[in-house]
């Protein structure tokens, strides 16, 4: 594949294939990729360490004697520890979210701008008939990044984010004296008398994380349906960074790719 | 008891507590002793005296001794309160106390006056000045509706109100009638507490509606706390939950009321420190299987019940209930639920009774009704993935169709333009 890098960084490059599209742009930064990958192992981990705290699954005889292995204090131990660096990814997508402008600098943040996508319903319609095959192209929306059905489903990700932290964080603190725990289970103490107890705050976790589930099956089905059905490259674009130029994905045919060579 | 004895001796004070500890402890001992002495000071209300008593039951003054020294530490105090902790067990002859039956199964008084042994819990149930119990005392209908009513005459403003039971809301509260004029639960508990210096809601029902509670609630019971929230009666409230309450946490309670003359600290669900601090797991026995992931597989799981490993996966909620089962014990310090081999309830957190159940399967298997069925939370989330598995395969199947015909379509007219 020829490729020519647009500037210094590679903000845009000109593909040169058939059947590709003629301009794909720079749209996942390192951080963004990265942290979506990691945020990928860390949920995995989560979601079998937690359902091994819930119902331990492995069976004893991997330690006949007790002293010579702590495999439930082990899973709970590093359950927590990836709990918290979840956490603080979620809390840094969140200030970006809110607080970082289109350029890089500390304002209203340039997603929350987009915000009122969610109260488009021309948006709506275009996008949901989209999906659901009544139009062929996918709708452009000029002010927004995200569809309304992203920007929604997004959202809630992270509100249960956050949801599934605090009721993480209450449900640690009994297992550690003072320390951070500690400090954030006493100052979340109403929330935990709200809910009525470990019990339910055990309960909400664990639907929480069957939400991560269902979005991640959703999440994956869709994002290769869209990078199909609109070759927009989405798939490749969270690994090497560069997606279709959403305005005008026009396909290289052959007779460009033969001009472009003359050149 | 002569005052003197009870003097903060500095010799006495463990010396492995710090500096500031220390000024705490005898900040704390300088209140017991002024309460103490306001105490010593009112006249008592029953002619019965702690050595009539000790010497009916055939106790020494050691054994006593040992027992308030037992006390002292589960109240989480130093050895420097030993005396002045026997000091209150005298005095709290001149407690009145009103122990009000509610919408109850009695189950927290048996436990109280079941003891094999006469142990403390059980004298000083003798000792304090009981001017009212359902259960324990002599007179019936309308002699005891009485007594009820002298003992708030008289000690208006300076009993503690004891209640055991819930209390039914529903239908004005009809659910719910004791004596011979047919007073609701409603009206006794407002009546009662009104007039309590303090109010001690003892077991699970008083605390938080115990089982009378348990969906769908047919009765509406709510627990002393909220029921005198709803009343707007503001009166300091300790919960004593469990089902039933150790004998020594009511005890415990009533000593505490009797060194410092106030109720103790409590936790975000209105339970003592003392007593509630700390969970079942933290405290127990086989917590060291538990973390090392042995556990007892299931009932018929012979060998690991024999060897006393972890209950977790039988259904115990140790990891979610906050007591002090574990080293206090029931019956005389015999035994507990886990020792006997079977997990924790719960019965000290509010809700258990729905929250907790069923009872012998870990939380994890916590039934939600859903469309009239219940499921637990796996299960639930399995249905709804397994159903967003076939909405994704009908997605598929539908855009294939239709990507399909999309290239015949657009194949077509080239196809005509040949011919």
């Amino acid at each position: 594949m020829a490729t020519r890098a647009v500037g210094a960084r590679p903000a845009a490059v000109v593909v040169q294939k058939p059947g590709r599209p003629a301009l794909v742009v720079y749209v996942f930064g390192r951080y963004i990729r990265a942290a979506h990958w990691i945020r990928n192992a860390l949920l995995i981990w989560l979601v079998l360490s937690g359902t091994y705290i819930g119902n331990p699954f492995l069976a004893r005889v991997l330690y006949p004697e007790t002293a010579e292995g702590f495999v439930m204090a082990q899973v709970r131990g590093w359950h927590v520890a990836a709990g918290w660096l979840l956490l603080a990814f979620t809390l840094a997508r969140i200030y970006q979210f809110l607080f970082v402008t289109k350029d890089g600098k500390l304002g209203i943040g340039a997603e929350l701008r987009m915000a009122p996508i969610m109260f488009n319903w021309k948006a709506w319609r275009d996008q949901l008939a989209f999906y659901l095959l009544l139009r062929r192209d996918h709708p452009h929306f000029t002010y927004s990044n995200y569809g309304p059905l992203q920007f929604l489903t997004y959202t809630a990700l992270y509100a249960s984010l956050l949801i599934i932290s605090v009721t993480g964080i209450i449900l640690a603190s009994p297992y550690v004296s003072g320390g951070l725990v500690s400090f954030g289970a006493d100052l979340l103490r109403p929330i935990e008398v709200w809910m009525g107890g470990l019990a339910n705050v055990r309960s909400v976790h664990r639907f929480v994380m069957w939400f991560f589930v269902l979005f991640t099956a959703a999440h994956i089905y869709m994002a290769v349906w869209n990078s199909i059905r609109t070759g927009n490259l989405l798939i490749e674009g969270i690994v090497s960074g560069f997606k279709a130029d959403d305005v005008e994905t026009k396909h290289v045919t052959e007779e460009e790719l033969e001009k472009g060579k003359a050149k | 008891m002569s005052r003197a004895r009870t003097q903060a001796d500095p010799e006495a004070i463990d010396r492995t507590l710090d500096k500031a500890s220390i000024e705490h402890y005898e900040r704390l001992a300088a209140e017991a002793d002024a309460h103490l002495d306001e105490l010593a000071a009112q006249a008592p209300l029953k002619d019965v005296t702690l050595e009539d008593q000790l010497r009916r039951r055939g106790i020494t003054r050691r054994e006593f001794l040992k027992m308030t020294a037992v006390m002292t530490a589960t109240m989480a105090l130093p050895s420097m309160f030993d005396l002045r902790v026997a000091r209150a067990a005298e005095l709290a002859t001149r407690l009145p106390v009103i122990w009000q039956e509610l919408q109850s199964c009695t189950g927290n008084t048996m436990a109280l006056i079941r003891n094999s042994n006469p142990g403390i819990d059980e004298l000083l149930l003798d000792l304090i000045s009981l001017e009212y119990s359902e259960v324990l005392m002599a007179p019936s209908g309308q002699a005891a509706e009485d007594q009820l009513e002298a003992a708030i005459e008289q000690y208006r403003g300076a009993y503690i109100a004891v209640f055991e039971g819930s209390v039914p809301m529903a239908d004005d509260g009809s659910y719910l009638t004791i004596g011979p004029a047919g007073h609701t639960g409603i009206e006794i508990v407002k009546h009662v507490a009104e007039n309590a210096a303090a109010v001690i809601a003892a077991g699970a029902c008083a605390a938080y509606g115990g089982i009378p509670a348990a969906r769908p609630n047919p009765t509406a019971a709510v627990g002393i706390a909220d029921f005198l929230n709803t009343q707007r009666i503001n009166k300091p409230v300790v919960n004593l939950p469990a089902c039933p309450v150790s004998s020594t946490n009511v005890v415990g309670t009533i000593l505490e009321y009797a060194l410092f003359g106030r109720l103790p600290s409590l936790d975000a669900f209105g339970r003592p420190l003392w007593a509630y601090g700390d969970r079942i797991h933290d405290k127990c026995e086989r917590r060291g299987h538990f973390d090392a992931g042995q556990f007892v597989e299931g009932w018929s799981d012979i060998e690991g019940l024999k060897r006393g490993l972890c209950l977790f996966k039988v259904g115990c909620k140790g990891p979610m209930a906050h007591n002090n089962c574990g080293v206090v014990r029931y019956n005389d310090g015999a035994s507990w639920p886990i020792m006997s081999g079977h997990g924790c309830i719960g019965c000290s957190e509010p809700g258990f009774w729905d929250t907790l159940t069923p009872f012998e399967v870990p939380l994890a298997g916590r039934r939600f009704p859903v469309f009239g069925i219940d499921a637990d939370a796996d299960t639930i989330g399995a249905v709804a993935l397994g159903a967003a598995a076939v909405g994704i395969a009908a997605h598929a199947g539908a855009t294939l169709v239709k990507s399909a015909t999309e290239q015949r379509a657009a194949k077509k007219p080239e196809a005509k333009k040949e011919q």
